[in-house]
């Protein structure tokens, strides 16, 4: 293969590092967009037999939004293969346990249940928080697009901003707030 | 030597009885064990490997649709389009390729599938269709009123 | 009707890019008396936007123009077609062998050029054609090579434990075809004089 050959198969087909913030996000939603990048059906060179996946980091699965009352009303099952050995477990109580596992498990029941799932698993990486180790973070190299936008909390706005804010009308001076 | 029970007599079938079996072993010639060596086993599982060979051919053009369709989606969403919005727009331009052609120019031509997504957001803007994320018109497209 | 052109700007700088002339609304002082808002009438002036007619049309010829160079130079590489033939499309260049299946009337040694092109693409343009390219800008010619018969295909069909079976051996016709040259003749936007006469006999 001449030199130029070889350069643009490796900018064909080398593997991407993507980060995706996982704040506020549906992990069931998540789940469906990031398959995507660790099968690599993004790149229109996809094909099953290519292994063209790319890694994925996954941060901040500490803050992940479940809807509606799932946090109260999903179960996890698990039997160990030994008589009695079933548990059912809240999705609130499994996320108290290990924070990533909700994601993980979310991710792994949106993939097709073939062989290749767990060599595809092997590339998503998830964190609970954002540290993430630096040899890990210096590969990344495109972050993904948050599906649900992240609200901004009222006391993280700066006094400037607040006050720079269109008032249409304001409390009278002598108005007392209860 | 006098055989008293009739059972004994080998009977012969037929004379191209080793012909007609011979068809049979050469498509087992790979198989393992008695499968390769015996008729009775052999004959049930070569049937079953035509089967199989028949409705593969189907099963083939299948596969490869697919995979033409997830290669086209992969590069309608690099460039912010729907795959519906592509053949309609595409379509309603009088731009007739087919998902095999489409899939290979996303694949092996990228700059030749931007420029038909390109047609294709114009049109879903000048005829007001479809559901494009951005909502500025691509840059660059002069179609002077010719896709009407 | 040659069809719609795009330009990339990647490779040639001396492409232009397009932009919309937005001019800024001007903040006019406008007296107090006089600015009444009703339904059916206000002072304030309107968004508006002052295009220039010919802009567009300077930019198409301007492409029309860096193609018909690069062409006219012999600098635009090797160029691809999407080919329309026997009711499927193949994306073809120089070189390449083709296998069509099923019936198709050419010989051995034919020097056949495939007249339905949808798309004309090299390194610097493409030209989408709506649905076909007009007949004098692209030629395609190839020659057929071989003409031969499938391998054998077995279409064996089986109900189990009801007695049936179907055995039925066929072969498809193939024809090979060997693209020998695909290319852009004559000028983009300067169609003939007269259309449609290449398949009158006169």
């Amino acid at each position: 293969m001449s030199v130029l050959k070889r350069v643009q198969q490796w900018a064909t087909f080398a593997r991407i590092w993507h980060v995706y913030d996982a704040t506020w996000q549906n992990p069931f939603q998540s789940a469906e967009l990031l398959k995507k990048y660790l099968m690599g059906i993004h790149k229109p060179i996809y094909h099953p037999m290519n292994d063209c996946g790319d890694h994925v980091i996954v941060i901040n699965s500490l803050d992940i939004a479940l809807p509606g009352n799932e946090w109260a009303k999903r179960v996890y099952f698990h039997h160990t293969g030994y008589p009695g050995g079933a548990t059912w477990t809240l999705a609130w109580e499994l996320h108290r346990k290990d924070p990533t596992m909700i994601l993980k498990k979310a991710v792994y029941n949106s993939m097709d249940g073939n062989l290749q799932r767990r060599y595809t698993m092997e590339r998503l990486h998830i964190f609970p928080d954002g540290n993430v180790p630096p040899e890990l973070m210096g590969n990344v190299s495109n972050q993904i697009r948050q599906i649900r936008p992240m609200p901004k909390r009222l006391d993280h706005y700066t006094k400037e901003e607040v006050e720079k804010f269109p008032k249409i009308i304001d409390y009278p001076k002598d108005y007392i707030l209860r | 030597m006098v055989f008293t029970t009739i059972v004994n007599c080998v009977r012969a079938r037929g004379p191209d009885e080793f012909w007609r079996k011979r068809r049979i072993f050469k498509l087992a010639a790979h198989y393992i064990g008695r499968r390769r060596n015996c008729y009775t086993v052999a004959i049930k599982i070569v049937h079953r490997a035509l089967v199989y060979a028949t409705k593969g051919r189907q099963l083939r053009k299948q596969d490869i649709t697919e995979l033409r369709n997830a290669r086209i989606i992969a590069g309608c969403e690099q460039h912010g389009l729907n795959f519906n919005d592509l053949r309609e727009g595409l379509l309603r331009c009088n731009i007739m390729l087919n998902r095999k052609t489409l899939a290979d120019l996303a694949a092996w031509e990228p700059y030749s599938f931007k420029a038909l997504t390109d047609i294709a957001k114009q049109k879903t803007k000048e005829d007001g269709f479809g559901s494009v994320k951005d909502l500025q018109a691509p840059v660059g497209v002069i179609t002077r009123g010719m896709s009407k | 009707m040659s069809g719609l052109i795009r330009q990339f700007c990647n490779k040639l700088s001396s492409f232009t890019k397009c932009y919309s002339n937005v001019i800024a609304r001007d903040n006019i002082n406008i007296p107090s008396i006089l600015s009444f808002h009703s339904r059916f009438y206000s002072n304030t002036p309107t968004l508006h936007e002052i295009v220039d007619p010919n802009k567009d049309k300077f930019i198409t010829e301007e492409i029309i123009k860096n193609v018909n160079q690069q062409v006219s130079q012999g600098t635009q590489g090797r160029l691809f077609a999407v080919v329309h033939v026997a009711g499927k499309q193949f994306k073809v260049t120089e070189g390449d062998v083709l296998i069509i299946e099923g019936y198709w009337p050419p010989n051995v040694g034919d020097k056949i050029s495939l007249d339905k092109v949808l798309l004309l693409g090299g390194s610097d343009f493409t030209l989408v054609g709506r649905p076909l390219i007009q007949n004098g800008l692209a030629n395609v010619h190839a020659t057929v090579i071989e003409k031969m018969l499938s391998h054998t295909k077995t279409h064996f069909r089986k109900k189990r434990r009801k007695q049936y079976k179907r055995i039925n051996f066929y072969r498809i016709q193939q024809t090979m075809l060997r693209i020998n040259k695909v290319e852009f003749v004559g000028q983009l936007n300067k169609p003939p004089d007269v259309s449609g006469l290449e398949y009158v006999i006169l």
